[in-house]
């Protein structure tokens, strides 16, 4: 902001260099018109002004060692040798001024000045000091012509401004040898009241020199440097009082009076130059604050409204949002972050964790990728577990290294999202389709078993008609299976299930006579083979293959023989044609028999009576029964079919 | 004189087909069972010289059978729906067999066992049959 307010400044001084010197030139150029005016009259002998020479050069001594003071200081910004020199002259002509108090008549006691005798020493003093001053004046000039751009280095300043002061106290101090030793042997500068022709050419020689500057300031210096062309107006009003004061030719006339007036003045014009440049900077420097505060108010609007919304965003969301610093310690947390911290809002800040109130191991894991994003320095995201307010839950956690302006890392920022359910779901999607492959690869093995007992024990030629219908009865039981979620089915379904390719003989010929009963999935696939290899039988061979043949199929639990219930259960065929005992047994007979004896731990006796086929089952309840023997609590017999 | 086989299998058409198979192959049947209870009873009344297991019958583990063959130094197989992934370290000395299963490598990998059993140590006891 300091660079702002500088360039404010000399923006405003360059602007205004163009107008302000145009005004100073008129009034130097009014004050010259003035004094030529006058001279027609300066050599009048009134008015007689005691004061004034006291007024004069007490007026210079306080202006030029202010002026040279604001040189000094100036040079001191700008470095430049001219600044340094134009302050010395000053410095030099506000000492000579402080002399001049002592050494001139009528001004500190009336008379004779108060350590000079002499006539000649003020007069004398009074050309050393227009010499000095100008020909200070006119290195001044050069200096800023020559090396406009030149800067004496810092570490300069202080001993070449300290020599500079020691020159111009030399050159006093030899001022002085001449003016109060010296005099009675130079040539006389006044006779009585007059000035002699010595005194009449150092005159000149002092405006000419005055003069050189002013044609050199105005020839390279105008455009460019406010302080130099205020300096010319000063030397026009010097040159003029010189005129004046020369042209009268002799003390205490108008011209003379008039001459010291107008040093008063030019002593006054370049410390008039810094007033007005310490206004401007003033009016500048609250251009500036101004504007600095339309600013900070703009950005403090534009801040507070990002805040909001950053607010609005970390306070709304459901994921937890860290900012930590390099040490793990959270600089910010929302609140969703701080609930599940278990920490106060006032004690969150600087905490890590570790206090106590968390799981210790499973802090250390966070704060382990933490660390692990901090020093590989690029975003990574983690799967975390956290026991907290919610139980325990799993994150994932999204971490980002956070950097300085010089691009270290100095923390990071954290994003986490609570996935448990995510977690829970994918887990339960894993088991089911585990669970789905292998019911299907059992199955798989199931029917291939099937196909190759089929293969195995049948004839070729009807291999593919009872494979399909095997396959069938497989499915269809699979199907109630399915249907009551692989938990317990209702036998009399079972059985209804596997008749129903005769399933309008169900009642006129064929009788289902049993309790309600549950039975186990692997029991009801056991069984649903069996009472499909008998029906299809007796289609075929029995009972059921001419017109008027019938079946018995009963169920039943019967006596618990040393604790132990059994299940009972019987396929009665009668009015059949005449039975024979097989030659061969086919694989209709390893399933009802070995197949139902292995799944139900069971005993089947078959016995191929002529009148018809009696096929009877015997095996423990719990090898059966869903639940074991878990009976269907409505004893009430089912209608008989 | 052929190997006795103990069929350890809950699902009863496959257990049919195993005993089919290994019938085919040569082998005698020591039994055919579908609980580890039941399997457990067979092998103390009857002797038998490998056997073939499911890894998972009526939902009981068969690691207590498994447990009692290593004992006595019988031979086995797993013939399981459930990869390899799914058994447990100290099960992985048996070999494997997917289902469904191809018939020519159950009796290829039951008398490889059976033949490594042979080299290892004595062969298996021909004391008494229960058949």
């Amino acid at each position: 902001m300091g660079s702002r307010v500088n360039l404010g400044v000399q923006m405003r001084s360059g602007r205004l260099s163009w107008a302000l010197p145009s005004g100073i030139d008129i009034f130097a150029i009014v004050s010259a018109i003035a004094a030529l005016a006058l001279l027609p009259f300066v050599q009048t002998q009134e008015p007689r002004l005691p004061g004034l020479s006291t007024v004069c050069w007490t007026t210079l001594l306080i202006t030029q060692l202010a002026t040279a003071y604001l040189l000094y200081a100036r040079f001191q910004e700008m470095r430049a040798p001219s600044h340094l020199l134009l302050a010395g002259a000053y410095l030099y002509s506000a000492l000579m001024a402080g002399l001049a108090l002592f050494v001139f008549p009528d001004v500190l006691a009336p008379g004779a000045g108060l350590i000079a005798t002499s006539l000649q020493s003020p007069a004398w003093l009074f050309h050393f000091w227009m010499w000095g001053f100008a020909l200070i004046v006119l290195a001044a000039v050069i200096a800023e012509i020559r090396w406009p751009e030149r800067r004496i280095p810092k570490w300069m300043i202080e001993p070449v401004a300290s020599r500079i002061a020691a020159a111009v106290l030399l050159w006093i101090f030899f001022s002085c040898l001449a003016i109060f030793i010296v005099p009675d042997r130079l040539p006389p500068l006044i006779v009585g009241q007059r000035w002699s022709v010595a005194n009449m050419v150092l005159t000149y020689g002092s405006v000419l020199l005055m003069g050189a500057s002013i044609a050199l300031i105005h020839g390279r210096l105008r455009e460019r440097n406010g302080l130099f062309v205020w300096l010319g107006a000063a030397l026009v009003v010097d040159v003029t009082a010189n005129l004046l004061s020369g042209w009268a030719g002799e003390r205490f006339t108008l011209g003379w009076a008039v001459g010291r007036l107008y040093w008063a003045i030019a002593a006054a014009v370049v410390f008039i130059y810094f007033l007005r440049q310490f206004r401007r900077q003033q009016i500048a420097l609250a251009y500036a604050r101004d504007e600095l505060a339309e600013t900070v108010a703009e950005r403090t609007g534009e801040l507070a409204r990002s805040m909001a919304l950053l607010r609005a965003v970390s306070e709304g969301t459901s994921d937890l949002l860290f900012a930590k610093d390099r040490e793990c310690r959270i600089l910010f947390a929302n609140p969703a972050g701080a609930r599940i911290m278990k920490t106060p809002p006032g004690e969150l800040i600087g905490a890590t964790g570790l206090e106590g109130k968390l799981d210790r191991a499973e802090v250390e894991a966070y704060l382990a990728n933490d660390r692990r994003t901090m020093e590989r320095g690029q975003a990574e995201t983690f799967e975390e577990v956290l026991t907290s307010v919610d139980g325990r839950r799993t994150y994932l956690a999204t971490k980002a290294p956070l950097r300085d302006d010089s691009g270290h890392v100095v923390g990071l920022i954290e994003v986490s999202r609570d996935i448990t359910e995510r977690k829970r779901a994918e887990e339960q999607t894993k088991t089911l389709l585990l669970e789905v492959s292998h019911r299907a690869k059992n199955i798989l093995a199931v029917v291939q078993a099937m196909a190759r007992g089929s293969a195995r024990e049948e004839d070729p030629a009807i291999f593919a008609s009872l494979f399909a219908e095997r396959l069938s009865a497989l499915a269809a039981s699979h199907d109630l299976l399915v249907s009551n979620a692989w938990g317990g089915v209702d036998l009399a379904d079972l059985i209804l299930v596997q008749l129903a390719h005769i399933g309008e003989l169900v009642g006129p010929r064929i009788t289902l006579d049993g309790e309600p009963l549950k039975v186990q999935p692997g029991a009801a696939q056991a069984l649903g083979m069996a009472i499909h290899e008998l029906s299809t039988n007796a289609v075929k061979y029995g009972a059921l293959s001419n017109e008027h043949g019938r079946v018995v199929l009963q169920w039943r639990l019967h006596g618990a023989e040393g604790g132990v219930e059994h299940f009972e259960m019987t396929w009665i065929e009668r009015g059949g044609p005449r039975v024979f005992t097989p030659v061969r047994e086919g694989y209709g007979h390893s399933v009802i028999v070995r197949m139902v004896e292995h799944a139900l731990d069971g005993a089947v006796r078959l016995d191929y009576r002529p009148e018809g086929l009696e096929w009877r089952l015997d095996a423990p309840a719990h090898a059966v029964l869903d639940g074991f023997y878990q009976r269907i609590a409505d004893e009430r017999a089912r209608p008989d079919r | 004189m052929s190997a006795r086989v103990l069929i350890v299998e809950d699902e009863p058409i496959i257990a049919l087909d195993l005993e089919a198979i290994l019938r085919d192959a040569g082998f005698r049947i020591a039994g055919v069972v579908g609980t580890v209870a039941r399997a457990l009873q067979v092998l103390q009344t009857r002797s038998c010289d490998v056997a073939v297991l499911d890894r998972n019958v009526r939902g009981e583990s068969i690691k207590g059978v498994a447990s009692f063959l290593d004992e006595r130094g019988i031979p086995f197989v797993y013939v399981s729906g459930y990869g390899r992934e799914a058994l447990s370290a100290e099960d992985n000395s048996a070999p494997l067999l997917t289902k469904p299963i191809d018939p020519s490598e159950l009796v290829e990998t039951v008398n490889k066992v059976l033949s490594a059993a042979e080299g290892a140590a004595t062969p298996a006891g021909s004391d008494q049959s229960g058949e």
